[in-house]
């Protein structure tokens, strides 16, 4: 009996420690209005509160970079939907980058990052770019200090083993990469005036704001080509997604010499491809919160929306003078999309009040997303 | 002792000796320099001043006496290399290696059956199924983020970087024109993976130099101040250096690599 009741209460035990070691996190709850699908997420690095939490204390970390001096934040300014303002991005050591700050807003639903990588899918395996990059050096991380920053550190040392509790040991580069796209993965909203508009709000967007909105989606203007769908681009997917939408697009930004080279530190995809095809199309970016994610295009070379609407009803920009001279507009790679149209004075008021109304002030401010550092 | 014992031990004795025939440890060791003077990161006397050198390499064999091909089977470490490829770390950090990293590795640790050798053989590069896997899951030897190419995707099978006559140059080279994801590709249409064969390298008394010199022996002195080769499709000093390699623009391995050499070790 004795025996019986001590394996009874072993077992018990066993069971226990089974659970408290193996009891799976609540699953995630995504904040999404209905109609929206979830964001894909990778098998191997599923949605918990804890690594969230753990990749929001990370993305504000200034310790993750060379000389503790710029944390993912620093570039990922969450005011300006997680840009910067630059026309082009500098890193910790001011090394200048060739392209400017992407914005994170419902970046979960990007089906391929960065301006111009089409081999670029995931987020754990993007921040290494930025993390570890030579070519520019963006933040300049050591993988050494890293992992020292990780052991040294009161609230990590209680934080890793919670949010990777299967894990012997949790402090690693792996799980720093999973926890930074967990949080940046958790960074969905959509509460434009244009959301709630969709939603059956008649009054969230004013006549100015719905003539732009046939405008933005006609046959004219065409705006929706590139920058459709739920997300405003067209380089998107969701877990209910069955192909991936990808798309690279010649503008007509340049025309170097005229036979359609733009400048040589940005050519686009065709620097992966080696494919002539490929010369000077990048990704198009979202237009949500577009009014504060300025300047414009991959290189910051556009300064205002207005100015962008130029560049689109011309078809093309023509660079006068200088080492980049070359009308885009006759870019033998333009995008059959830009063609040009016309747009009255009236009609482009109408049309940048429209883009406007796609700023959700919420994601800008929500607490969720903002510093844990208290100074 | 028995008599049927005894036999029977003695023919299992001679059963198991001519079972598999001798193996002999084998250590490859490498150097960095420029025609023939060794070059270090700290040693600011030479005619150039090396600034990186870390490659992988894999497929190695030994050539015996009747020019056979015998593989060196790698031994594992945990660190610098696996059973299918080796990484040789010859930039320390310092001098003018500021960007570098303090562990280094000249060797190449294996085994193979014990002959008589005359050749070394073996490829510039990180195999294909591990170069297209996931760069998060990978193992030692291929941890290294310096190593990996979250860019281009695939590792960087070579860095070197190096400062001659007032011209620095770099170049980073892997596989490129690639298909697929980051971390789940489906092939690259540039394998560059250079092939290296040595007909007379004895590795009891030489060692393998990675010599400057030849890499660069048809880059123009004088031209622009900073060289890049990283893959790019219109580096003119990738088209420079792709004959010291032994590749055609399509990233084959058309001849051996005349970077490398047998040196008298040291």
């Amino acid at each position: 009996m004795k025996i019986a009741a001590a394996l009874c209460v072993a077992a018990l035990v066993v069971i226990g420690a089974g659970l408290v070691v193996f009891w799976p996190s609540p699953a995630y709850v995504w904040q999404l209005p209905g109609g929206v699908p979830p964001p894909k997420v990778p098998d191997d690095n599923p949605m918990t509160a804890l690594k969230v939490e753990l990749g929001r204390r990370l993305f504000h970390d200034v310790r993750l970079s060379a000389g503790d001096n710029l944390a993912c934040a620093g570039c990922h300014v969450q005011a300006l939907a997680f840009t910067d303002g630059r026309p082009q991005a500098i890193g910790a050591t001011e090394e200048a980058h060739p392209r400017g700050t992407m914005s994170l807003v419902n970046v979960a639903y990007a089906s391929r990052l960065n301006w111009a990588n089409h081999l670029q899918d995931r987020l754990e395996i993007q921040a290494l770019t930025p993390l570890f990059g030579e070519n520019p050096v963006e933040m300049g991380a050591d993988q050494q200090r890293v992992l020292e920053l990780l052991q040294s550190d009161a609230e990590y040392q209680r934080l890793f083993p919670l949010a990777f509790s299967a894990d012997a040991d949790p402090y690693s580069m792996l799980n720093v990469l999973r926890s930074l796209a967990s949080f940046t993965r958790s960074i969905v909203s959509f509460e434009s005036p244009y959301d709630r508009y969709l939603r059956g709000d008649t009054s969230a967007l004013n006549e100015s704001q719905l003539r732009g909105m046939a405008l933005f989606f006609s046959e004219r203007v065409e705006c929706f080509h590139c920058h459709g769908g739920f997300n405003f681009t067209d380089s998107s997917t969701h877990a209910n997604a069955v192909v991936d939408n990808v798309g690279f697009h010649n503008t007509g930004l340049y025309n170097i010499g005229g036979n359609g080279d733009y400048p040589e530190d940005n050519t686009g995809i065709y620097d992966l491809t080696g494919n002539r095809q490929d010369m000077g199309r990048f990704k198009a970016p979202t237009l949500r919160n577009i009014a504060v994610t300025a300047p414009y295009m991959h290189d910051g070379s556009i300064a205002t929306l207005d100015e962008v609407l130029d560049h689109y009803a011309r078809g093309g920009r023509d660079n006068v003078g200088g080492p980049f001279a070359g009308d885009g507009r006759h870019n033998p790679y333009r995008s059959e999309f830009v063609q040009g149209f016309e747009l009255s004075d009236a009609e482009r008021e109408d049309l940048l009040a429209f883009l406007r109304s796609l700023t959700d002030d919420s994601v800008l401010t929500d607490q969720r997303f903002s510093s844990p550092f208290v100074n | 002792m028995n008599p049927a014992y005894r036999f029977a031990s003695v023919l299992l004795f001679g059963a198991l000796t001519s079972c598999g025939a001798r193996q002999s440890d084998v250590e490859i060791s490498f150097v960095a320099t420029n025609a023939d003077q060794l070059l270090q990161c700290d040693d600011a006397s030479t005619s150039a001043l090396l600034g990186d050198l870390r490659f992988f390499v894999q497929d190695l064999f030994l050539i015996d006496a009747n020019g056979k091909s015998v593989a060196l089977q790698l031994a594992p470490d945990g660190q610098w290399q696996d059973q299918n490829v080796a990484l040789i770390d010859l930039e320390d950090g310092r001098g003018t290696c500021q960007n570098g990293t303090a562990a280094v590795n000249s060797l190449i640790k294996g085994h193979a059956p014990s002959a008589d050798y005359r050749g070394l053989q073996f490829t510039l590069g990180v195999p294909g199924y591990l170069n297209h896997g996931d760069p998060l899951l990978a193992e030692a030897p291929l941890t290294d983020a310096a190593m990996h190419w979250h860019w281009r995707s695939g590792y960087k099978f070579l860095r070197a970087a190096l400062q001659r006559d007032g011209q620095r140059m770099r170049l980073h080279l892997g596989s490129a024109r690639c298909h697929g994801v980051i971390g789940k590709l489906q092939g690259c249409d540039e394998g560059n993976r250079p092939t290296v064969v040595l007909h007379s390298f004895n590795f009891e008394r030489d060692v393998v130099a990675f010599d400057f010199a030849a890499l660069l022996a048809n880059v123009e002195q004088g031209s622009a101040a900073v060289q890049v080769c990283e893959m790019g499709p219109d580096e003119e000093l990738c088209t420079a250096l792709r004959p010291a390699l032994g590749l055609n623009e399509d990233g084959q391995s058309i001849a051996p690599s005349a970077v490398f050499r047998a040196m008298r070790a040291p």
